[in-house]
Parts: structure tokens; C-alpha cells; sequence
């Protein structure tokens, strides 16, 4: 059996190869856009064969791969904040491109979809729109198809998660619309484990299931159980109205095309319930009882986000390191960093170190890599927007080396001189500057997001 | 007559102490991890840096285990890598808590080999629960202060922490805890209005050189621990106790259970040895349990299930909830902190109650010496701008650790797995908070607020950390001494109602749970069982 596979280096797609048992297929093909940033994926499965490229420009090596398998799994699709066009032109577009390859040779098809498909309206929401479009194509295929649309998906790595953290981590507790909608979120390695039963079946049988995990509850007790585990404690909570938000977020994206930080469309699951039906009657799906919970799920999130042993994000070039090393030293203390630092620094990058993450995929590392004047104004950003990403964490660590060595001690930790009238001066001085460079990082922010 | 005694923390070193000291035999059985030898112990924690050949692998660890990254778990402070030792696990030790993080520890010393020394005796009101007069304990505070060295003073704290025989004088304030003193003095009438008092702190550390053990040399080091043995910790005592005729440490051993003949009398100690070479049992006619309260509740449960098939559930599991309050010293900014200081709390807190069994404490901990980058963190600034606002402020960051009493309650609980198989189960670790715990939080919190403000400081909103239940490591309550006949539970004396033989020298048997930490009672306790 030979396998076809897009999104392979998603995050499903991640949690679907770890979980494959390495038997299983005699050959898995993967359509990836960058094959060099994912040198680990021919490691695994006794070599899965990577073919450059994707849906929109496919190339004849991966029309022949795909037409020469006897099972498709079709993961890939835009995320977050793309524009409309984009979702079209991936997730419909895409979709409709990969049919087309397989119609004369007909494989058994599976299609991972979205819970927001069955939404029941998607006026301002494109990713769910293109989502439900792109089912309609497979169901018309006239191929054995199975559909799967699983709800909101956690696990390490997982972007929503991430985001949830940062909701459930702030002072203030945002409630969009009250957190009354039902969710039901669903563990990456339960959708990974009920797409290897899926890919086991024959034949598929035209089959749509809506899958979650083990608990359903609103998005208002998510983020508290979230927070309380973070161990935030209780706070003060705030209701924010979400259908007049994302009203007028659709309003914005008119005129401000994806310039505006957040898309209208990611609000959507606090506007509607995303829970899955139970369907005990389907043998490929895993009994509500036996999947991860929200116990679980919390408690994952809760944990500081560890590498991903599997598919660790690669270290970055010993120059781009070195690189990094001198801006952010003369960023954080104003002066060149002793060699000693900067050796310290590119080996915390190396495999089996506690490090921060690569960030060559990370758009505020790429900008804050241009110049002393760009890690000021990505360092200000990732400050509001990215407390707990890849920039900070190198910041942090770069600091954590700095404090601990002896020739940099000093700089880190020398008050300036003057008392408290001084200090407030100071204070009122740093934090005028802060708001204006966050004003200012703006455009270079969103500009580095569209390239 | 001979002991076993299983565990080498706080609890386990003053039982086979007193033991010894009265003629008997002690065999202490232990798993006794080993941390890494202190480094230049002549050297301040500014020292360090300059002084060591790679101080970045000693302080942040060689896999950079150490660093503290954004969307962290909360702490103000994580423990360095040298202190990794004391929390590291060991295999076949299954614990499922919800609820509940419990930390476990099967270093040489137990857990307190990474505590910040605080020795707070129960008051005669929190002594109230347990089912013996407080004289009773009385003599043995007064004997564990004299073998560990205990600083303080007989100051406004005296009646809620009693002063005890054998107080030795403080160690020299630092700039920030004397401002705050010396505030406190002259607003003392404000502070006590609000029912809260100040004094100095109790701690485990030594003023000069005594019994070979050298006085505090103020290196900044405590949290890397202190590399002279001034902070006392157990393997201080347990490294005494070696020396001594009647005493065999056997450590490389886990003890899993205890072997029972027909009447439930112990026979023997099962103890798996972490060299892979199987089970060994050591003959006994007395065993002493004082590995930690869940540590030795585990080794109860298991024997109970060999002798008898079953798995009960203990309820009463208790913990304080801690909260910690940073808070700023507006005297202090633009000050330079002194490197050259003791680390730890050298000022404690008593918040009045109406009901004097629930008196808060809180420890007031001034930033000295510490690792800057999980403060800076934390300021809702980009990075560069929060450092340079912390360099200013360094001196005048503190924190106030406010601890809360516990009671026992069943739907606390601690059992062993029911679907677990023949095999050694896992524990099951259950807490639900009490129930209108968050508004006392938000109550207390609000009145160390105001005390604060008193004062002279200011306390950033929304900067508080509850943390959470597990986090303060002060674990009791689920074999409770008591002086009813009920099953498991323990006499007045610490002997096992069920299983002849056995006593109990740690938390499990301890009723209630006031606010302070536990360990000098533990000590004093576990002296007094030993005694009688």
C-alpha cells in the first residue's frame, strides 16, 4: 500500500507520522513546500519521500505520486490570519488540484476538515467557508472519500493552544461573548490515531465524522480551569459582545485588507458551539470514553511548552546564531558580547539543550535579525503580542548567559543613578518610548507577515 | 533495642538523633540521591561569576535547564541545577494526583535540603488540634533549636511564634529588611491596627562558628545552598549521625512496603535497591516511617494491601496554599542591593484571625542576590526596557510569601490505584480547596496589601501568584495521630492503630495544619516519638 500525503509537516500532520506505525505503508509520499527546513521527515517510516512544492503549483513528480497511491491523506490548508483569496486558492483551489491527479487512478481518499464547516453561517469567516466548499468537491469525486472534522485540536505545539494560554495567562480574563460556547476540544494524538484506523479502512464509504474528544464545555470554563492551572488564580474577567467584534473586524478587513493584527474569522468559535456529534455506531472512532479529556488537555497546556523531540524546530546556522548573538547583547546592555557569551548562546540552540527554539520560521526573530533598530521594534512587539515566543525566549536567554557571566554581570544589573523622582522620570521617559515603537513596529510587523 | 528508620529528611534525622541518643540502635534506610560537592566555598555568589571556569553551566545547568523562559509556570524563581538532585524521581514511585502537584523528593536530606530555613514552633492555640499538651513538645523544640541552631527574636511575632530555649541572635539585616523594620517600628501602632505584627524571622542558620559548623559568612549563596553549612539542612545531621557507635545509614534502597506476620506485626522492611540487584528485606521489630508524608502513606498502603487485599482511601490530605506578593519599596529604588547578604526571609509575618488557630504568616523575602531574567520577564515592558527598569528597582523588590492553615477534609485523599494489578501501584493524590477559599485569599491578600502600604510600599495589581496546591511542600494529615480507636489513624505517640510495630515520624500524623512551615515541628515531633 502506498500512501499520498499533504500537510505532512503541520501539526496534525506531525502527530499523524509519529503515530503510523512504521509497517504500515510500503511507501509514504509527502508533498512538502520546503523540504530542507524538514530533514527529520526522511528518518521516518523507513524514509518518507519528499516531494518540493504545493497544491496551487503541483508539480508532475507529485501528480505521478499521487496518482500512483492507493490511499490520499489531505491535511494541507492555510491557517489563522490569511487572507480570503488565500483560502480559496489553497484549501478549494488546492483541493480541486489534488482530485483532478487522482481521478483516472481513484485511490481512497481522506480529508481532514474543520469542525467550523457545519457553522451555520460563515459570512465573515473564509478559512470555515473554503473548508466547506472544499468537502462539497470531495464529495462529488465520485472517489471511496471519508471526511474528517475534528473540533478545536490541542497538543504540543498546537497554535490555538498557544493562543488559549495567552488569553488564560492575561490580567484581565477576556470573555468573548460571555464564553458561553460549547467547545470540545480534541487531543492531536486522538485525531492522529482515528486517521490511521481511517487509512486502514477499506472502503471508506462516503463516511463524515465530526470528531472530539472526551468532554464538552464552554469556552469560559476552559480558560479558567486553563488559568487556574497556569497558576494564574482567580483575576478579573471581562465580557467582550463577539458577534458586534467580529462585525466589525469584517468591516476593517475591507478596508484594512490582513494588515489588522487578529482576522475576523478566529473569533468564530466563540460565536458558535463546535461540539461533535457522537457517533458510537462508527468502529474507526475511538469510544468518547477512551479519548483525552479536558483534564488532560489543561494540564498539557499548563505545562511550559517542552521541544518537540520528533520534529525539533532545527537550530539556526552558526552565523545567523552569531549574528544573533551580537544584536541582542548590544540590544539588551549596549555592548559587544565577550566570545564566551556568544558560544553560550549557539550551544543552548544545539539538540538536547533546554533552548528557545530555532525562530527561522518565526516572522518577529526574522525581523529583529535585520538590524539593532528591528530587534527594538520586534522586541516591543513580541512584548504585547508574542509574550511567550520564540524572541522573547532568546531575549530571555541571552539574558539568563549575560547575568551569569562574569565580565557581563555588572551591565545587567547596575542600577542608574538617581532615587525614586528620577527613576519615575525615567519610567515615564521608557514608557512614552514604548508605546511609540510599538506604533512604529507596526507596519514593519505586518509588512514581514505578508512576505 | 534497634530501630529502622525509612527516609533521611528532617523528620527521619531527629527521630534516629534522639534515638541513638537514648541508647538504641538506629538503621537508617534511605534512597539518598547525592548532589554535587559546593564549589569555591570561600566564594560570594558575585564571585562566582567572575571565578569559576564555565559559571554559565553551574548556574544555568549544562543543558541550559535552568533558565526560566516566558509563559512559565508563574515562580518568581526557579531552583539552580545543583539542587536538581533533591526533586529527581525514581524508578517504580508512581504518582497520579489531580489537584494536587506534589513534589517528591529521595535526596539525601529529603526535601528540606532545599528549604529556606524557616523554624516557626506551632503556637499553644495551632498546637490545640494535636492530642497531646503542648509541654509535651515543649522540650523538644527547645533540643532540636540546639542541635540545628536556630536565629530570632523575642520581638512582636512572640505570640503567635513562641520563643523557644536556645534562640540564637540574628544575623545582620540587610538594607532593605532593616527599612522595612525600622518602618515598622515607627508605624507600629498602624500595622497592629490592621492585626498584623513583624519581627524577625526564625531560621535554621548560624550566627557564628558552633559545634564545627561555621557562622553565616553572608556569600549570597543560600539558594545554590550554602556551601559552609551554615543554613542547617538534614545531611548535616545525618553526616553527624554517621559517626556515631549504634548508627548504620543504608542508603541505595527504596523501601516499598513492610513485611507483617498473621497479627499484622512488621517482621521486616522490603526495600528495592536502585542497583537493579532486587529486593532486599531487613529484618525488624520496629520500623519508623518517616519518608515524607506521601512517601511513607504509600509504603503503609501497600503493606496493608499485602496483608490484607485492600486499598482504602486516607482522607485528610493537607497542604498550605501559598501566595506569593511581590511588592515594591519606594525608599529603596535607585539603591544598589548588597551581594554580601543572607538570601532567604530575614522579617516574618503574623496576620491576626478571629480564631487564633487560623493566623496567616507570611515570610518578607527582600531581592538580593537571585537570577534576574524570571523577574524581568515579568514586567509587562520588551525586554531591553524591562531590564533597565529592573536595574532600578532591584533593591526594592520584595516578596511576601503568605501561607494559609489547612484542615483535614475527605474529599482530600490519598489511595493506591484500584485498576493498578499485582504489581507495586500507583498512588492516587486527591485535593479540592476548601470551600470560600478564594475569597479568604482575596481577603488576606488584600489586608497584607494594606500592610504593605504601611510600610512604604506599593504593591503591583494583578502581580500576585497563588500557587498551586503541592507548591509549599508542607504535606500532612492523612494517618492522623489521634485519641479515639479509629483505623488508620496513629496514637497520641505516633504508633500505627493497625499495623503493630509501626510508627509514624513525619507529617501524615499531624491533625491539622496550621499556616507556618511545618518542619521544625516535624523535627520536634518526630524527637518526641522517639523519646517516649
Amino acid at each position: 500500500m502506498r500512501l499520498f500525503l499533504t500537510g505532512a509537516t503541520g501539526f496534525v500532520g506531525r502527530a499523524f507520522l509519529r503515530r503510523l506505525p512504521a509497517d504500515r505503508f510500503e511507501s509514504v509520499t509527502a508533498l512538502v513546500r520546503d523540504p530542507a527546513k524538514r530533514p527529520e521527515l526522511a528518518g521516518l517510516h523507513s524514509g518518507v519521500r519528499l516531494i518540493p512544492g504545493d497544491l496551487t503549483a503541483f508539480p508532475a513528480a507529485a501528480r505521478e505520486a499521487a496518482a500512483a497511491a492507493d490511499v490520499v491523506l489531505h491535511l494541507a490548508a492555510t491557517t489563522g490570519k490569511a487572507r480570503a483569496a488565500e483560502h480559496e486558492r489553497v484549501i478549494v483551489d488546492g483541493t480541486r488540484a489534488l482530485l483532478e491527479a487522482v481521478q483516472e487512478s481513484r485511490p481512497r481518499f481522506v480529508h481532514v476538515s474543520t469542525i467550523a464547516a457545519t457553522y451555520p453561517e460563515l459570512d465573515h469567516y473564509p478559512y470555515g467557508r473554503a473548508k466547506r466548499d472544499a468537502e462539497a468537491l470531495v464529495r462529488a469525486s465520485g472517489l471511496d472519500w471519508a471526511i474528517l472534522r475534528p473540533t478545536i485540536v490541542f497538543g504540543p505545539g498546537s497554535p490555538v493552544g498557544r493562543s488559549l494560554r495567552s488569553l488564560a495567562s492575561a490580567p484581565v480574563l477576556p470573555r468573548f461573548g460571555g464564553g458561553h460556547a460549547r467547545m470540545h476540544p480534541v487531543h492531536v494524538d486522538d485525531v492522529a490515531e482515528v486517521l490511521v484506523r481511517l487509512l486502514a479502512a477499506d472502503p471508506l464509504g462516503g463516511r463524515t465524522i465530526d470528531f472530539g474528544g472526551r468532554d464538552v464545555v464552554t469556552f469560559r470554563e476552559f480558560l479558567e480551569r486553563l488559568r487556574t492551572a497556569i497558576g494564574r488564580g482567580a483575576g478579573p474577567a471581562v465580557s467582550i459582545p463577539v458577534r458586534p467584534l467580529i462585525g466589525t473586524l469584517a468591516a476593517l478587513e475591507r478596508v484594512a485588507g490582513d494588515a489588522l493584527p487578529v482576522a475576523a474569522g478566529q473569533f468564530y468559535a466563540f460565536a458558535h458551539d463546535g461540539v461533535a456529534a457522537v457517533d458510537a455506531a462508527d468502529s474507526l472512532v475511538p469510544p468518547q470514553a477512551e479519548r483525552r479529556g479536558v483534564q488532560e488537555i489543561v494540564s498539557e497546556l499548563a505545562t511550559p511548552a517542552t521541544p518537540d523531540s520528533a520534529f525539533p524546530d532545527p537550530a539556526p546556522a552558526d552565523e545567523t546564531l552569531a549574528r544573533e548573538a551580537r544584536l541582542f547583547t548590544r540590544h539588551l546592555i549596549g555592548r559587544e558580547p565577550p566570545s564566551s557569551v556568544m558560544a553560550k548562546y549557539s550551544l543552548a540552540h544545539a539538540p538536547g539543550r533546554h533552548g528557545p527554539g530555532g525562530g527561522d520560521h518565526d516572522r518577529l526573530v526574522l525581523l529583529a535579525r535585520r538590524g539593532t533598530f528591528a530587534t527594538r521594534l520586534a522586541d516591543a512587539w513580541a512584548a504585547v503580542f508574542d509574550r511567550g515566543g520564540v524572541l522573547r525566549r532568546k531575549l530571555v536567554l541571552l539574558l539568563a548567559i549575560l547575568e551569569s557571566t562574569g565580565e557581563t554581570a555588572a551591565a545587567v544589573d547596575t542600577p542608574d543613578s538617581g532615587g525614586a523622582p528620577t527613576f519615575f522620570l525615567r519610567a515615564a521617559r521608557d514608557g512614552i518610548v514604548f508605546v511609540a515603537t510599538l506604533v512604529f513596529a507596526a507596519p514593519f510587523v505586518w509588512g514581514s507577515r505578508r512576505r | 533495642m534497634s530501630w529502622v528508620v525509612v527516609g533521611s529528611g528532617a523528620s527521619a534525622v531527629h527521630f534516629a538523633q534522639t534515638a541513638l541518643e537514648r541508647g538504641e540502635r538506629v538503621v537508617l534506610v534511605d534512597v539518598g540521591r547525592e548532589g554535587p560537592a559546593p564549589v569555591r566555598p570561600e566564594d560570594g555568589f558575585e564571585d562566582l561569576k567572575r571565578n569559576l571556569e564555565d559559571p554559565v553551566a553551574h548556574l544555568l545547568g549544562e543543558r541550559f535547564e535552568a533558565v526560566t523562559y516566558p509563559g512559565g509556570d508563574g515562580e518568581y524563581y526557579g531552583f539552580p541545577p545543583n539542587k536538581a538532585f533533591v526533586f529527581e524521581g525514581v524508578d517504580g514511585f508512581d504518582v497520579r494526583p489531580n489537584g494536587f502537584a506534589p513534589l517528591l523528593s529521595f535526596a539525601r536530606g529529603g526535601l528540606a535540603e532545599a528549604w529556606t530555613g524557616g523554624s516557626f514552633p506551632f503556637s499553644r492555640a495551632e498546637l490545640g488540634g494535636f492530642p497531646f499538651a503542648p509541654d509535651d513538645l515543649a522540650a523538644h523544640y527547645d533540643l532540636v533549636a540546639a542541635r540545628i541552631g536556630i536565629t530570632g527574636e523575642d520581638d512582636d511575632l512572640a505570640p503567635h511564634v513562641p520563643v523557644h530555649a536556645g534562640l540564637l541572635p540574628p544575623l545582620p539585616l540587610d538594607e532593605h529588611s532593616r527599612r522595612l523594620l525600622e518602618r515598622y517600628r515607627s508605624h507600629r501602632d498602624r500595622v497592629r491596627a490592621l492585626g498584623a505584627a513583624l519581627g524577625r524571622s526564625r531560621v535554621a542558620v548560624l550566627p557564628e562558628d558552633r559545634n564545627g559548623r561555621s557562622g553565616c559568612r553572608l556569600l549570597g549563596r543560600c539558594l545554590l545552598g550554602c556551601p559552609i553549612d551554615s543554613l542547617w539542612t538534614p545531611s548535616v545531621t545525618l553526616r553527624e549521625l554517621q559517626g556515631r557507635p549504634g548508627f548504620e545509614y543504608r542508603p541505595g534502597r527504596r523501601v516499598t512496603r513492610l513485611d507483617v506476620d498473621s497479627a499484622r506485626r512488621v517482621t521486616g522492611v522490603v526495600a528495592a535497591k536502585l542497583d537493579g540487584s532486587g529486593e532486599e528485606t531487613i529484618p525488624a521489630e520496629r520500623v519508623a516511617l518517616a519518608a515524607g508524608t506521601l512517601a511513607s502513606t504509600k509504603i503503609f498502603l501497600e503493606t496493608w494491601r499485602r496483608a490484607t487485599g485492600e486499598k482504602p482511601r486516607l482522607p485528610g490530605l493537607m497542604d498550605n496554599r501559598q501566595v506569593l506578593m511581590p511588592f515594591l519599596n519606594w525608599s529603596m529604588i535607585g539603591e544598589r542591593h548588597d551581594p554580601r547578604t543572607y538570601q532567604y526571609h530575614q522579617i516574618a509575618l503574623a496576620l491576626a484571625e478571629d480564631d487564633p488557630t487560623q493566623t496567616i504568616h507570611g515570610l518578607v523575602t527582600t531581592l538580593k542576590t537571585a537570577s534576574v531574567h524570571p523577574v524581568v520577564q515579568g514586567v509587562p515592558l520588551d525586554v531591553r526596557t524591562a531590564l533597565r527598569v529592573f536595574r532600578s528597582v532591584h533593591a526594592a523588590l520584595g516578596l511576601v510569601n503568605v501561607n494559609f492553615p489547612d484542615t483535614r477534609r475527605d474529599d482530600c485523599w490519598v489511595g493506591l490505584d484500584p485498576a493498578a494489578g499485582d504489581g507495586e501501584s500507583p498512588l492516587l493524590v486527591r485535593y479540592a480547596p476548601p470551600a470560600g477559599e478564594a475569597a479568604r485569599i482575596r481577603s488576606v491578600t488584600s489586608r497584607v496589601c494594606r500592610v504593605l502600604r504601611e510600610l512604604g510600599c506599593f504593591v503591583p495589581p494583578r502581580m500576585s501568584h497563588v500557587r498551586p496546591m503541592g507548591a509549599s511542600v508542607h504535606y500532612a494529615g492523612t494517618i492522623p495521630m489521634t485519641r479515639e480507636e479509629r483505623p488508620f489513624t496513629a496514637t497520641p505517640g505516633g504508633a500505627s492503630r493497625d499495623v503493630a510495630g509501626l510508627w509514624f515520624a513525619d507529617g501524615a500524623t499531624f491533625p491539622v495544619l496550621p499556616a507556618k512551615n511545618l518542619t521544625f515541628t516535624l523535627m520536634a515531633n518526630a524527637s518526641r516519638i522517639a523519646a517516649a
